[in-house]
């Protein structure tokens, strides 16, 4: 026996008594992993498209456990962690033991119907519009809104959202801590950012570009810094929002350059 | 004006049933219960005590006049200590306040209510206090936010509550990533709501919560209330700055 474990149930209605295993949280040798299931239910199971909604986005969250002790306040009612259960003796690893014999399994035909949650760009679009800004800022497709490379613009990727000023361009790219491919939208933020580097420096233009990155609330602070420094190189300015500070500074940024934009057009 | 029909919070005639314990931490041994037809979460006055009565009725009389959102609320009075209790009804499929829940539908709401907090100094608003709702509107996924437990607020204790005059609610159980700098506004606002309701209302609203929690204070808490409804914006202009300075 080398460590122990907590089922953690999802409780869709408190008066029914369900419980649903949804993941599970492990201390074993000294560090702790969180495993969700391969399979929850969806929202025909649940009944309700709000109830999915607070599994999908809350199981988003737990992911980030860093502790056996207890849940996260702010995860609310509808979840609980079981008492804890010593690891019986494994070949393998407690992780895969535990996703493999003890959370309910994936089918093996998945679903076709299985539903996403939001995109990293509605997530950060929903998040500036809580401050009034979201207005200034459009999706950015190059080949139509960079007009200054003429064709140049062609090879180069989208952005999430772009704010046009007087004579100013923000490239703006939403980083969302909690998602599951937080790792991939980092390596794909990054290259991007340099691909519009490159562009520049070969076709300079008037118009004064800054790539932004901007994190949105969520997930511990670590790795919150972890996203600062990695995309330290290739932004011209990250944005952590949970300082306040730094969430004026977005938010003025975007307001001050998209009224300017604003103003040339009337 | 809000409302002076009398007897807004609704009065049970039958026992709650009581189901299993709330299992969020500091719930003063809150139940789920059932009644009426409906889902509930039930507190002992025996736990919460008259001044926990007090203070979440009339918390949430205020609420509803300011059209905030709290949920519906009842009480069961059967006239012994160990039996009356307060009910608020169950707001289905939540999660507490963290900030990275967006977009919520009604965000600046949270303004009006910390107002309230400010003028019935209520220091009780963590996280665990702003509830979220996911809600899926013309196809959209929106989060709609719920204000509860107004039960620790100083106005429920009216002793102490007189002695305050001018002073704030401490800010230390506030959540850190609210938003205070866009709050701000909407408070101001509730808040010279609140100071043009005038006498008739506030003596309406006190007397029903002192009749909900068996209180005799009702003549001396409609003149420290009406006072401190008077004094209410500049109140919550200094808790802002105080909130905008920390964070």
């Amino acid at each position: 026996m080398s460590g122990h474990y907590k089922i953690i149930h999802f409780l869709p209605d408190h008066f029914s008594g369900e419980r649903i295993p949804v993941g599970a949280v492990v201390a074993e040798n000294g560090s702790v992993n969180v495993v969700l299931a391969d399979r929850t239910p969806g929202p025909e199971c649940l009944g309700s498209d709000a109830t999915y909604m607070l599994l999908r986005d809350t199981l988003d969250e737990l992911r980030q456990l860093t502790s056996l002790e207890r849940l996260p306040m702010s995860i609310g009612p509808h979840f609980e962690m079981s008492e804890a259960s010593d690891l019986p003796a494994l070949d393998g690893d407690a992780v895969s033991w535990l996703r493999q014999r003890i959370l309910p399994r994936a089918m093996e035909k998945p679903s076709s119907s299985r539903k996403r949650g939001p995109s990293r760009s509605s997530v950060g679009l929903d998040y500036l519009r809580q401050f009034n800004v979201a207005r200034y800022v459009k999706q950015f497709r190059p080949k139509k809104d960079l007009h200054e490379l003429n064709g140049a613009s062609e090879s180069l990727p989208a952005i999430s959202q772009g704010v046009r000023g007087a004579n100013q361009l923000l490239l703006m790219e939403p980083v969302i801590p909690t998602r599951r491919q937080l790792d991939k939208d980092l390596k794909t933020i990054g290259t991007n950012f340099f691909a519009y580097r490159g562009a520049f420096q070969t076709h300079p233009i008037d118009t004064d570009v800054d790539l932004i990155a901007y994190v949105t609330p969520g997930g511990n602070a670590s790795i919150r810094s972890e996203i600062v420094a990695r995309l330290g190189e290739s932004a011209d300015r990250v944005y952590d929002v949970t300082a306040m500070s730094a969430r004026k500074d977005l938010v003025n940024l975007v307001a001050t350059i998209g009224k300017s934009g604003d103003d040339l057009l009337t | 004006m809000p409302s002076l029909i009398s007897a807004e919070i609704q009065q049970l005639q039958d026992a709650p049933v009581l189901g299993r314990d709330v299992p969020v931490a500091n719930q003063s041994g809150a139940k789920y219960a059932l009644a009426d037809g409906r889902k509930w979460v039930w507190k002992r006055k025996l736990a919460i005590g008259a001044h926990g009565m007090l203070a979440e009725a009339l918390g949430w009389l205020w609420s509803r006049a300011l059209a905030l959102p709290v949920p519906d609320v009842a009480v069961y009075l059967p006239g012994e200590f160990t039996e009356d209790c307060w009910l608020s009804e169950v707001v289905d499929d939540v999660r507490h306040w963290s900030a990275d829940r967006v977009p919520v539908e009604n965000l600046e709401q949270l303004g009006g209510i910390l107002a309230l907090d400010v003028i019935l100094m209520n220091a009780d608003r963590h996280e665990g206090n702003i509830l979220l709702q996911p809600r899926i509107e013309q196809e959209r996924e929106v989060w709609r936010l719920w204000g509860i437990d107004m039960g620790n607020s100083k106005v429920g204790v009216v002793d102490e509550f007189l002695e305050m005059e001018n002073s704030l609610p401490s800010i230390a159980k506030l959540p850190d990533d609210l938003p205070f700098e866009i709050l701000r506004d909407p408070a101001l606002e509730a808040a010279k709501e609140i100071a043009a309701w005038g006498g008739p209302f506030i003596t309406k609203s006190v007397n029903e919560a002192c009749s909900v929690a068996g209180s005799q204070d009702s003549t001396v808490l409609v003149d420290a209330l009406k006072k401190r409804s008077a004094a209410g914006v500049a109140l919550v202009e200094r808790y802002f700055d105080k909130l905008l300075e920390t964070t």
